[in-house]
């Protein structure tokens, strides 16, 4: 005996199967995937709230602007329907997502981002030696809000390296080849980066 | 010294994991986005088709042409090739040998005397029944007896271009095909042409050996000749001819009975056109404008469709190449489709124009109107164009040009990019005139030669903005149209 998906509704007297408008999902990727692939709009619209609240975070890291950041969002998301046909499955959906959007997000402020990167950055004269005690600041209750705010006030380059390497586990080669820069600069931005964001944390917070 | 490389790295992880925001009400301003990118997606895929198939006809109805172009060639040779006994009949003197002409001897020729003249000439060649009845008596001894004979001809006949021969041969198997008895001509003879059959060289009777058989009649000896008997010691002989070479006219273009005489032409078109805007917000001015103005702007606009009438004036400056030039009036439509909730007041900073902040409003203020938004102009083209017939009644067309626009009116209902009060679009500023490019390919339906119908996808590319303003935001507008014209000849 054939068990009936709960989504479908068997007309008995058509002899045939017709899905009626609403859609019950299941938590199963793969069937949001398909269901997005066939062009669902309310499965489409699941996604978006599944992932909205994450990669709107994700796109302001690299924008300060909450609008601006919002477009990148749309953006992002719009590719992902579009193009939604190319995934391929390899990884999970929100990685793909999350790909995507920060591509998006990178794209659109390449320019800035490289300017801000050869501007030489002296509102923070650290001397190499210089370090900054972390321990503490670590054991303090900053929430995560709080944390996201006080890298918004990183200059963008640093900024930017920090969330691709730190937050999106791109390595030094893919930033370069992502931002135009060199292995070296990414890792000079990066160190230059954390140092500026741990003494901006100790500051706010100790 | 601390290491807090490591501390800092695995503190950001730990504490941006899970970070999200939520956005309320999102949904619906992401889905209008949504839908329009979906709709220029497929308006991309649809021109990206149509411009395939275009490609593809042309390259089938220009494989046709070409094809029907060669096989009209070879009959225009043939037809052209001037009719070689007509020659001789009509021209005022002897220059080619028909099969008509090759010498025949019976009785009847025998009693002739021999031409000394052209006219004389003409006589003779007067006797087409005769000769015609005779040709297919000679055996396919003759060719090689008479070369024999008579080695100049064959030399001189072999100076002659073999194509010319061919043409000939082809000419007189054309005269030659009705009948079977013309027919055996051919097979008897075969590739050998009357040139070398016929006579080069004035013969006179010194030429000809002549003796006396058993008979009492005198024969040409010719070897295995047969069937030609001389009655007397005369053998009627052509004129002096001389070889002529045929020259095959130059064939152009095709060129459909339907195309106009005159190398002027006036015609009235009326053609839809569909226009779509792209709306692109300068980087470095994005202060100035209204956050929400840009979102409301981006999902309300979509393409319309307008109904372009023109004067058309062209000048044909080649066999199918056409300088046009006229007047037109054209307009673009966009439907505009507002409804987005105004809620919060811009802050402008009095000096730069800059918007500093916001101020959400008491309360929120719903915006919601449509209006199909039009812009008129008067356009002035100059374009070249290529118009290959294709057949009778097809013609294709492939033209590049420019164009100057006149700006006359604006009408329809926007916002103001800081304040986001409705306004007429008759306030705003605009460029009295701005340049265009164009691409057109296409085909046209010759119904009669004074009406026919076109189908001529075109692209239009607009230089400069439409405003004149300086606007933080630029429109410029582009044509992708499927034209479907429709073109009456006034002269």
């Amino acid at each position: 005996m054939n068990s009936k998906p709960e989504h479908i509704i068997r007309v008995e007297d058509l002899g045939a199967f017709v899905q009626p408008k609403e859609f019950l999902l299941t938590n199963s990727e793969q069937e949001l995937v398909a269901a997005c692939k066939a062009g669902n709009r309310i499965a489409q619209k699941r996604i978006y709230e599944l992932f909205s609240g994450k990669m709107i975070n994700v796109c302001r890291r690299y924008v300060n602007d909450m609008d601006q950041a919002r477009d990148l969002m749309h953006d992002g998301f719009i590719k992902v329907f579009l193009n939604i046909q190319k995934f391929r499955e390899e990884s999970s959906l929100e990685t793909w997502v999350t790909r995507i959007m920060i591509n998006n997000s990178i794209s659109s402020i390449k320019k800035e981002i490289k300017k801000g990167i050869k501007v030489n950055i002296d509102d923070v004269r650290l001397k190499e030696t210089e370090t900054v005690d972390f321990d503490l600041v670590q054991k303090q209750p900053i929430t995560a809000k709080q944390v996201f705010e006080k890298m918004k006030e990183l200059p963008i380059g640093y900024r930017t390296v920090l969330s691709l390497y730190v937050l999106d586990g791109y390595t030094h080669k893919e930033i370069g080849s992502q931002l135009g820069i060199s292995e070296g600069t990414s890792k000079s931005q990066l160190a230059k980066g954390k140092r500026m964001l741990a003494r901006i944390l100790k500051e706010a917070y100790l | 010294m601390t290491n807090n490389k490591g501390n800092i790295e695995e503190f950001l992880r730990k504490r941006m994991e899970g970070l999200e925001n939520e956005l309320q009400g999102d949904w619906s301003a992401f889905e209008k986005k949504l839908d329009r990118a979906i709709y220029f997606r497929r308006v991309r895929r649809a021109s990206f088709v149509g411009t395939l198939t275009v490609l593809m006809g042309l390259v089938y109805f220009g494989g046709n042409y070409f094809q029907y172009r060669s096989a009209g060639s070879d009959v225009a040779n043939e037809e052209m090739m001037p009719n070689v006994e007509q020659v001789i009949t009509e021209d005022s003197g002897i220059e080619e040998v028909s099969v008509g002409s090759v010498v025949t001897t019976t009785n009847d020729i025998v009693d002739q005397p021999v031409a000394s003249s052209h006219t004389e000439t003409k006589q003779i060649n007067d006797l087409p029944s005769e000769t015609e009845e005779t040709t297919s008596s000679i055996s396919s001894g003759v060719s090689e007896a008479l070369n024999s004979v008579f080695p100049a001809l064959a030399s001189a006949a072999s100076d002659v271009e073999a194509s010319e021969e061919e043409a000939t041969l082809l000419a007189l198997a054309d005269e030659n095909e009705s009948s079977d008895e013309q027919q055996d001509f051919i097979r008897d003879f075969g590739n050998e042409t009357p040139l070398k059959l016929g006579w080069k060289s004035f013969l006179d009777n010194s030429d000809l050996e002549m003796k006396k058989g058993s008979s009492g009649q005198t024969h040409l000896d010719l070897g295995s000749m047969s069937g030609i008997d001389v009655g007397s010691t005369f053998i009627a002989v052509r004129s002096p001819i001389s070889p002529v070479k045929i020259k095959k006219q130059k064939t152009g273009p095709y060129i459909s009975p339907l195309q106009e005489s005159s190398p002027w032409s006036y015609s009235l078109n009326v053609y839809p056109n569909f226009t779509f805007r792209k709306f692109k917000v300068d980087e470095d001015k994005r202060n100035l404008l209204h956050r929400d103005f840009i979102d409301a702007v981006e999902v309300s606009e979509k393409g319309g469709f307008s109904l372009n009438v023109g004067l058309e004036i062209s000048r044909r400056i080649g066999a199918i190449v056409y300088l046009n030039t006229g007047v037109e009036y054209i307009s673009y439509n966009t439907n505009a489709r507002f409804n987005f909730s105004h809620f919060r007041e811009a802050n402008i900073n009095g000096v730069t124009g800059e918007i500093e902040s916001y101020t959400l409003k008491g309360e929120p203020e719903q915006i919601t109107f449509s209006d199909n938004n039009a812009y008129h102009y008067l356009n002035f083209p100059l374009s070249i164009s290529y118009k290959p017939w294709a057949s009778d009644h097809i013609r294709l067309n492939i033209e590049t040009g420019a164009s100057l626009l006149y700006f006359m009116s604006a009408s329809g209902k926007s916002l103001n990019y800081k304040t986001l009060d409705i306004i007429d679009l008759s306030e705003r500023d605009y460029n009295k005139y701005i340049a265009s490019f164009s691409v057109k390919v296409g085909a046209n339906y010759f119904v009669s030669p004074k009406i026919n119908l076109a189908f001529e996808p075109t692209l239009v590319y607009f230089t400069n903005t439409i405003y004149s303003e300086d606007y933080p935001f630029y429109v410029i507008p582009y044509s992708v149209g499927l034209n479907l014209k429709l073109q009456v000849k006034l002269n």
